[in-house]
């Protein structure tokens, strides 16, 4: 195993977000690479992953390639932080998850104290055939609305694999936050894409698109999307399936929830097909609580807003 | 039960939503604190629309509705939740993420109980808190199951007086009998119950009823009399009697004896 | 799958030349809702894979599966490291489907057994010679906006501060370019749409015959 020592200032503001942070710390034999800006703290592989980064002048270029019937009972954990209050990171990462292997990979992205702070990243994940990959990205932006995120990411997802996504965007201020996530779904494949953000105030805005391409036969999909705007936020949910071999099924669900007088969202499912064997629905719905939870929750003795922001914190 | 008028309502009228004719019309009745009491009447009469009006869900067009002798007409619903009334409803709502524990405990006002009020809520509409407690009320809970939650949310509040909607609609035969215990448990409690139903083996558990008929009261009075009246206005050929009623009940019990003989139970 | 009926005379193709606003009028991009250019087309990264290899020359159909598929690599493990093994590769059906949806937006083109781009592509060098035009179009035009530059933003000055007005009469430029080379056949012809639109020749007609009967 090898290791670099240093806990970062990240963990410690993970901690304030009641993050349980004993899984980053070198103590602990996880696999896991934790990133401070542009420098590398941690490093930590185990038997069957090959994990490397190299420094650039704003961020970091990192592989992390899962070998071929590698099954991982420990997720990857990558934490990707910023500890100042201005300044840009660019984060290029590589995955690539050979055949029959099986990996969860925990991302954090922390920004405790942006003020004026960019952070891009444009990643690849290459997932080999019957795999299962879940990937799971927790985003934390501080309370200033200082933060511009914008991560793009595209995903192969070979034969017979089951790839998962699931992007959370639920603590402190967002600011603006641009997601774009591209998947292209092999034969026998299934994907289940999950994306919960929540504009806070004027000064949020998330704008997410999720885009499935089914190219192979008999490839499944999910994606959800569920979001809330209040306090003046804007979020729009961009949800894209599109058909392109025999015997495809695909789900687009974007669900959100305005609250406060200024906040603005915009679903918008977009379904399309080039084969006439595929079978691909949307729903959508946007807007104000459904009253028949809210009435449910009030007839218990909780108040309008309580009601609403109980829906909206267990939605998310 | 106690002779004082836990709820009063007094002449209400409730327009259709297009304002053309009325769903209730000039509706009168009292509910006495600590009884079970049910407004019965067949499809379309008006009895859940009624039972929303005293939640708070429609407001009236005329009439009153007073509560422990206060008017709680022009209340929200939240204003009548907190005075003690609450309602289980036909359909309950189906919440993305919350769990069993949280929307069973949400009506409980002391903070400190609500462990201990959850716990025994699940066990008097007979489900497991082991199993369920961890489980989200979402669309994988099936019907039934959620209509015990339901139940158990409002137990576990223990307000003044509990309104529940058809709360066995879609239930079979042998689960009705354990809601109708449910009830009476409820009632023990020290909830008055009042029972929005339209079937008469339901509301058997009620000390009093009011028939409802097209929006309008045909009669207030004992459960039996009311079911009489019932049958009647409805055409039914058989007589509705205290014999009909008995040979009703000997009929489940033999069921269930049967079944228990050959293990289905 | 194409469409090969006589509605696909009447799809709109090139820049909007009618004067009257039509029904399709979108507000938000001052263009026709449906799809002038197909932009979902390239949303799909395999299809512009297929365009991509298409430029460099044309290819059957067969050749155009095998040159799809990609290995993918690591972007600082060298191969002596490790070489990853995966290969993502699409099969017939779908590789058809996508060459169908190219066709409809005449994208690409089959001639006898290969299929070819259908649009003009530039190479680096051919690409780089033609930015001489360009930079010798616009300094020409950037001398008679200097030239005007005072006079229009005097006249303009009531407008709200923030009012563009220089972009406005970039986009107005080079719309009237546009009808100007047409005018004087320096672009190709594409059909008029007063031609093709029966509805809009529908109320012409009706507008003629009002005219001459009623009035």
């Amino acid at each position: 195993m090898r290791e670099k020592s240093d806990s970062s200032q990240i963990l410690n503001s993970l901690e304030k977000y009641n993050l349980d942070i004993s899984d980053y710390l070198p103590s602990h034999s996880g696999p896991k690479l934790v990133l401070n800006f542009n420098k590398i703290t941690t490093v930590s592989e185990v038997e069957g992953i090959i994990l490397k980064g190299r420094e650039i002048e704003n961020g970091i270029i990192a592989d992390i390639v899962i070998k071929e019937g590698t099954v991982l009972e420990d997720p990857i954990h990558l934490c990707f932080g910023v500890n100042k209050e201005t300044g840009l990171q660019e984060i290029f990462p590589r995955i690539i998850a050979e055949d029959n292997s099986s990996v969860t990979l925990q991302a954090h992205c922390s920004f405790p104290n942006a003020k004026n702070l960019t952070h891009k990243m444009f990643g690849h994940i290459y997932v080999g055939k019957n795999c299962k990959f879940v990937y799971n990205e927790t985003h934390y932006h501080g309370e200033q609305n200082g933060a511009t995120v914008a991560p793009v990411s595209y995903v192969y997802v070979g034969e017979n694999s089951y790839f998962e996504n699931n992007f959370f965007l639920t603590q402190g201020t967002i600011g603006r936050m641009k997601i774009q996530i591209d998947i292209y779904a092999f034969k026998d494949s299934i994907i289940n894409s999950n994306v919960k953000a929540f504009g806070k105030n004027s000064l949020d805005s998330i704008r997410v698109r999720d885009a499935v391409f089914l190219e192979g036969e008999n490839a499944r999909s999910i994606i959800k999307m569920k979001a809330a705007a209040i306090g003046g936020g804007e979020v729009m949910m961009f949800g894209i399936t599109e058909g392109n071999a025999a015997n495809t099924t695909g789900h687009v669900d974007c669900t959100e929830i305005v609250k406060d007088r200024g906040s603005r969202c915009r679903a918008i499912p977009l379904i399309r097909a080039t084969d006439d064997s595929c079978h691909i629905t949307h729903e959508a719905s946007l807007g104000k609580v459904d009253s028949a939870q809210l009435n449910a929750l009030m007839a218990r003795g909780l108040d309008e807003d309580e009601a609403t922001d109980l829906i909206i914190k267990n939605m998310l | 039960m106690s002779s004082d008028v836990l709820l009063s309502v007094k002449d209400i009228s409730i327009l259709s939503e297009d304002r053309q004719c009325n769903i209730v019309d000039t509706i009168s009745f009292d509910v006495m604190e600590g009884s079970i009491h049910s407004i019965i009447g067949p499809n379309g009469a008006g009895k859940s629309t009624l039972g929303y009006a005293i939640m708070g869900v429609y407001h009236p067009c005329s009439g009153k509705i007073f509560f422990k002798g206060k008017d709680i007409t022009d209340l929200s619903i939240t204003e009548r939740a907190k005075r003690g009334i609450t309602l289980a409803w036909q359909t309950p709502a189906r919440f993305d993420g919350l769990s069993v524990y949280d929307y069973i405990g949400v009506g409980v006002k002391d903070k400190n109980l609500i462990e201990q009020r959850v716990g025994e809520a699940l066990e008097i509409v007979n489900l497991d808190p082991d199993i369920y407690l961890k489980r989200k009320v979402d669309a994988n809970l099936s019907g039934g199951e959620r209509k015990r939650i339901e139940l158990a949310s409002v137990i576990a509040m223990r307000p003044k007086l509990v309104i529940l909607d058809e709360a066995e609609a879609g239930m079979d035969l042998i689960v009705l009998e354990s809601f109708m215990d449910i009830f009476n448990k409820i009632k023990e409690l020290g909830m008055t119950i009042l029972l929005i139903t339209h079937r008469e083996d339901i509301g058997m558990v009620s000390d009093n009823s009011t028939l409802i008929w097209d929006g309008k009261v045909l009669a207030n009075g004992p459960f039996r009399d009311i079911m009489v009246l019932y049958c009647q206005k409805a055409g039914l050929k058989k007589i509705c009697s205290r014999t009909l009623f008995n040979q009703f009940d000997e009929c489940i019990d033999k069921i269930i004896e049967e079944d228990t003989r050959e293990n289905k139970i | 799958m194409k469409e090969n009926t006589k509605y696909n005379m009447h799809r709109f193709i090139g820049k909007q030349i009618i004067d009257e606003i039509q029904p399709w009028f979108e507000f938000s991009s001052s263009l026709p809702w449906d799809e002038r250019s197909p932009p979902w087309v390239f949303d799909n990264k395999v299809r512009r894979q297929i365009l991509v290899i298409l430029s460099e020359s044309p290819l059957t159909f067969e050749e155009i599966i095998e040159r799809v598929l990609f290995k993918p690599a690591p972007l600082i493990i060298t191969k002596e490291e490790y070489e990853p093994k995966i290969i993502y590769e699409w099969d017939k059906r779908t590789i058809e489907n996508h060459l169908f949806n190219l066709e409809w937006y005449g994208l690409v083109k089959k001639n006898v057994d290969k299929y070819e781009i259908n649009f003009p592509i530039l190479n680096k060098e051919q690409l780089d010679d033609v930015e001489n035009y360009v930079i010798k179009f616009a300094e020409n035009w950037v001398k008679v906006i200097e030239e005007s530059k005072e006079e229009i933003l005097n006249k303009y000055q009531g407008l709200h501060k923030n009012t563009p007005i220089m972009d406005i009469i970039i986009e107005k430029i080079i719309e009237k370019l546009w009808e100007t080379l047409k005018k004087k056949g320096l672009v190709p012809n594409k059909p008029n749409l007063k031609h093709l639109w029966g509805e809009q020749l529908r109320k012409t007609k009706f507008n003629e015959w009002v005219s001459k009967n009623f009035k």
